[in-house]
């Protein structure tokens, strides 16, 4: 028995190679009308995160986050749920990972960095 | 055996780094404006500070031993994204600004040592921090930076010689009220707290106990190298406050670090004003060093990005760059020519202001069996963590605006 909101929400996402690659930043719910709610993804990027915090404070990035899309994984990727959740996504192929992936081309453009 | 010697080197190596990077813009400049207005009164402080520091840090180590979390992860993770804004904010604006202090007063120590103008040297000093962090490993760097901390023993050195009267001495661990100005003395008190407890070393303590990985029975340990390189570390504060004490009129306002300069020479004649600016630059820079590594740790963590202190800046690239920012943003506050001293003594201030935002959420989550098991704090330590904290936060908010008034 899981408790969402202790159990998963929150927690460090570890991807199929063991990569951090971000919190799981909200849980999609499936409420259909027959039988009970059912846990179907989970989500990371900023779009969720900021859906999470008040209007007042996210209004100033509307615009920016109109063009966000948070990764979603599927329940059936999910490995582990322990300390950290383990999926079996490669973090690389995610949206969750372009801000990653852009600054580390810069990075690596800098001598020292790759 | 050679497990045993290996735990025994790690305890030592543990010891010495406390020690030698104990000292820092802080509670340099708040030891030394403490003791050459009040004499040895603020003592008691420091000795408070002191004890608080040495249960905060070995609670972060336990923290990390028992539930292999950081503090700012396991905020995340506990009190949800919403709530975990407040001391990320909090300790991220303070920390920047304790960054730039730390940066200003490296190139102080450089103006001292060269007569160029410190804001020339921002932009090198940033370089040189950056360079360490972006090329090296910082196990080594932290080591040899500790190391050549060590370098501030003079003003142990310089204590002793002295002579201070130990009855003296032994009077201003006990507290007391303000003997004369009662609003600068407890500013000069409320900077103290704020220097000895800044947020980022606690903080920062826990990711590095995780990064070696920690388990239960490393807690003994972790509570001797708090205690003793804490203890060691406040000697050297204590050092400083007495030989202010001793050679500035009592009274004197010192009102930047070129007034400090010279206070080793009475008792180590030539040698002093080098030693002064060796001291003050070696432990700033040491400083900085770690403060910006734990601004990125704590960002990093709460938003789930790889970390590490010895990862490549390609495999970690929100991480570097969020250093990078740090320091950037650090260096422009000392170009644009804030005062070093001014700014070490505000953002002092303000970190004992934001105490309660940064402890206690953590100290919910040192009471919560589910990261700690059986080794949930006790009540003592909780109440009196609380009480010195509280006290801090409301000094800071009632002295520093008298103080940014009055200066």
């Amino acid at each position: 028995m899981l408790d969402l909101v202790r159990d998963v929400l929150d927690k460090q996402l570890l991807d199929s190679h063991a990569r951090r690659f971000g919190k799981v930043d909200g849980v999609v719910i499936d409420v259909s009308a027959d039988g009970p709610p059912r846990v179907v993804a989970l989500e990371a990027g900023a779009a969720t995160r900021m859906a999470r915090l008040p209007r007042w404070l996210t209004r100033p990035f509307a615009r920016w986050l109109a063009r966000a899309t948070s990764t979603r994984i599927p329940r059936s990727a999910v490995l582990a749920v322990a300390r950290e959740i383990r999926v079996s996504v490669d973090a690389r192929r995610t949206p969750a990972w372009r801000v990653e992936a852009w600054l580390a081309r810069l990075v690596a453009r800098i001598p020292g960095g790759g | 055996m050679s497990s045993v010697v290996k735990k025994l080197l790690h305890v030592a190596l543990g010891v010495v780094t406390s020690f030698g990077g104990f000292l820092e813009a802080g509670s340099i400049a708040t030891s030394v404006q403490a003791g050459a207005e009040y004499g040895y009164s603020l003592l008691w402080v420091l000795l408070l500070g002191t004890i608080c520091l040495v249960v905060l840090i070995e609670m972060s180590g336990r923290l990390a031993a028992m539930s292999h979390h950081t503090i700012a992860g396991a905020m995340r993770e506990r009190f949800g994204l919403r709530f975990f804004l407040f001391p990320l904010l909090g300790v991220g604006v303070v920390s920047v600004l304790t960054l730039a202090a730390e940066v200003g007063a490296v190139c102080m120590a450089l103006q001292l040592a060269t007569g160029i103008g410190f804001q020339w040297w921002a932009v090198p000093v940033m370089l040189a921090v950056w360079l360490l962090l972006w090329w090296g490993t910082f196990g080594m760097i932290e080591d040899g930076v500790s190391i050549l901390g060590l370098v501030t023993v003079a003003f142990v050195v310089a204590a002793v010689k002295l002579h201070p009267g130990v009855a003296d001495v032994a009077r201003g661990l006990v507290p007391s009220a303000a003997p004369y100005d009662g609003s600068r003395y407890w500013f000069l008190a409320v900077s103290i707290l704020g220097a000895t407890l800044t947020p980022y070393l606690f903080y920062f303590y826990s990711s590095g106990a995780v990064e070696d990985r920690w388990e239960a029975d490393d807690v003994p340990a972790n509570r001797f190298v708090a205690t003793i390189g804490m203890g060691f570390g406040a000697t050297l504060a204590a050092a400083v406050l007495i030989v202010a004490a001793v050679v500035f009129t009592r009274g004197a306002r010192v009102e930047s670090f070129d007034q400090m300069a010279p206070m080793l020479t009475d008792a180590l004649g030539p040698w002093g004003f080098p030693l002064f600016v060796a001291a003050l630059g070696i432990a700033c820079f040491g400083a900085a060093l770690e403060i910006s590594l734990a601004l990125a740790y704590m960002i990093a963590q709460g938003f789930g990005w790889n970390w590490g202190k010895d990862v490549r800046p390609r495999d970690a690239a929100r991480f570097s760059v969020t250093y990078t920012l740090a320091l950037v943003l650090a260096a422009c506050l000392v170009i644009v020519g804030l005062d070093p001293l001014r700014l070490t003594n505000v953002a002092m201030a303000l970190n004992a202001a934001c105490l309660p935002l940064a402890v206690v959420p953590f100290l919910v989550l040192m009471n919560d069996p589910e990261y700690l098991g059986d080794r949930t704090n006790g009540r003592v330590s909780n109440a009196f963590v609380l009480g010195v904290v509280t006290l801090a936060c409301v000094l800071a908010v009632v002295s520093l605006p008298l103080d940014l008034l009055g200066g």
